[in-house]
């Protein structure tokens, strides 16, 4: 597996009123393509900081003072370096826990898709656009590309929702999808569609996927490995059934303690 | 509204506080709820037919997905919202026979644990003075136990109860909203997806409290969930709800381990973690 991301000694502060906040510490990642790592905690352990820091999307207070992370072999955030801003959204996709507040709801799904696209490919015709629009819906098993182009983001369901905001973040033929908790909201059958998709995708366009949850459970079923975070560190990772079967950290084995079990 | 005080019923008007260990705490049956679109007229028959019992220090979930109706259910079958048909028992007392006085007495024999309890936590009274709220409008019933002795049966520090809902934690807050639900000395503790909203090790403690709680206090439970684990950690009987009917009822170990109903199956089907247990 040729590797994709890399995250080294990665460590991030919040400056605050009250005096600074260490968010990361220390954290080492990779990322291969066609692999879904996910990664693990409960809130406040910095699993969404580190999946915004891929992507740049921190807050203006908040800033790397030491390792790296490259994409593809190119550095893109170091200490006083961005350069996030030429691969999001197009080498970078994203999606987030809640599609309909990621949607604008003045716009239909078609609008999406077509302002991505023409921000992102240079000089796309008007066929072209619909031609990818219906393909990229096509990709993530909506039967009715058709119907779901022209609908509005409140006339889908959650599930839905969640289907068009994953095709508008692969449509620019990402390498890596960055997933932040995206079926939370959903249903369990819903959650299990969701989740086969990515499987798929992964599989099939040999991407690499961040998959950010608090579900340790969920992460099992669907990652290759899993990172578990605890206060900002990396505790443990390595394959997902490994940290499941034999967890080495005191705190992955309170976590799955902590799992209502079945016997 | 005063009129409507002097409408209570004398057969119930009569009967005090203790009411027969023997009858359900709960008999729902037939009960229908309707919504009706105001623009296009059409009819949403959000329960449909659900029978549901209750017996006295039971405990009960209701499971399935979103819009499934589990939710309505509780609300109509405790009284609370809207109801189209069907007969409802609470205690004994058939909610159509009893006036509105009875029913407000009876209604505090139940108390609800919401998902949110920073929703249903005043945010500008600590901890504290909520609790005052409640036993000035309860007096006799809640006189029989003081406010940290309280917080104590929820495990928490009596040092919480100073603070306001904002400075407590998600766990800490949804633990004073089971707090004050057993100031009331309920019969019935209706929870509605009570720890949905919290970190896994957090939610593990709230279960292991429930538990407890339902332990010590002999209360009956209804608990509303989506989660599969969680209802088996906790409850008796399960009723799976899909389209607002049961279509499974029974004891959790048989509907968990051999379920009657293809929709049950893929409830199952659907749990996290398929991947891993499979390997065990």
């Amino acid at each position: 597996m040729t590797e994709l991301v890399n995250i080294s000694g990665l460590s991030i502060t919040a400056r605050l009123s009250h005096g600074d906040l260490r968010l990361l510490e220390d954290v080492d990642l990779d990322i291969g393509r066609g692999e879904v790592v996910g990664v693990v905690g409960e809130s406040g352990s910095g699993k969404t900081t580190l999946a915004r820091s891929v992507v740049g999307l921190l807050e203006k207070n908040v800033r790397v003072d030491g390792g790296s992370i490259s994409l593809a072999g190119e550095q893109i955030i170091a200490p006083g370096v961005d350069r996030t801003g030429r691969v999001r959204g197009t080498a970078v996709g994203m999606v987030f826990q809640d599609a309909s507040r990621s949607l604008n709801p003045l716009m239909k799904v078609r609008a999406h898709l077509a302002e991505v696209l023409r921000r992102h490919v240079r000089g796309i015709s008007r066929n072209d656009i619909e031609r990818r629009s219906v393909e990229v819906l096509e990709q993530m098993r909506i039967t009715d590309a058709k119907r779901v182009l022209d609908s509005y983001p409140h006339q889908l369901s959650g599930g839905l929702r969640q289907r068009v905001a994953i095709g508008l973040a692969v449509v620019t033929r990402p390498s890596l999808v960055i997933a932040d908790e995206c079926t939370t909201a959903l249903d369990v059958t819903t959650q299990t569609k969701v989740v086969e998709l990515f499987r798929s995708l992964v599989d099939e366009l040999g991407i690499g996927l961040l998959f950010v949850t608090h579900d340790l459970m969920l992460a099992s079923d669907l990652c290759d490995r899993i990172a578990v975070m605890n206060s900002g560190r990396v505790v443990e990772q390595g394959p997902a059934m490994e940290v499941l079967d034999r967890p080495r950290q005191d705190y992955t084995q309170r976590l799955l303690r902590a799992i209502p079990t079945w016997s | 509204m005063a009129e409507m005080l002097k409408r209570g019923s004398p057969a119930g008007a009569g009967r005090g506080p203790g009411i027969p260990e023997d009858v359900p705490v709960l008999a729902v049956d037939g009960l229908v709820v309707e919504h009706r679109n105001r623009t296009t007229g059409e009819v949403f028959r959000a329960v449909d037919g659900v029978c549901l019992r209750i017996g006295a220090g039971e405990s009960a979930a209701v499971v399935g997905e979103s819009g499934s109706g589990k939710t309505t259910l509780a609300m109509a079958a405790t009284g609370l919202g809207p109801r189209s048909g069907g007969e409802i028992e609470l205690l004994g007392h058939s909610l159509d026979a009893i006036g509105r006085r009875r029913l407000r007495e009876l209604r505090r024999e139940v108390q609800i644990v919401f998902q949110d309890p920073h929703g249903s936590l005043d945010s500008r009274q600590s901890v504290r003075s909520g609790l005052r709220e409640l036993r000035g409008l309860q007096r006799e019933r809640t006189a029989w136990i003081d406010d940290a002795g309280l917080l104590e049966r929820v495990r928490l520090s009596p040092d919480l109860l100073d603070r306001y809902p904002h400075q407590l934690s998600g766990g800490q807050a949804q633990r004073v909203c089971i707090a004050r639900a057993l100031l009331m000395r309920p019969r019935l503790i209706v929870a509605d997806e009570p720890t949905s909203g919290l970190d896994v090790s957090v939610q593990a403690d709230v279960l292991e409290l429930l538990r407890e709680v339902r332990e010590s206090t002999g209360a009956a439970m209804l608990m509303i969930s989506h989660d599969l684990a969680v209802v088996r950690a906790v409850c008796d009987t399960a009723h799976v709800m899909r389209h607002g009917r049961v279509v499974e009822s029974g004891p959790c170990e048989t509907v968990f381990t051999s379920p009657a109903d293809d929709y049950t199956r893929e409830l199952l089907a659907a749990m996290p973690g398929g991947r891993w247990r499979a390997r065990r």
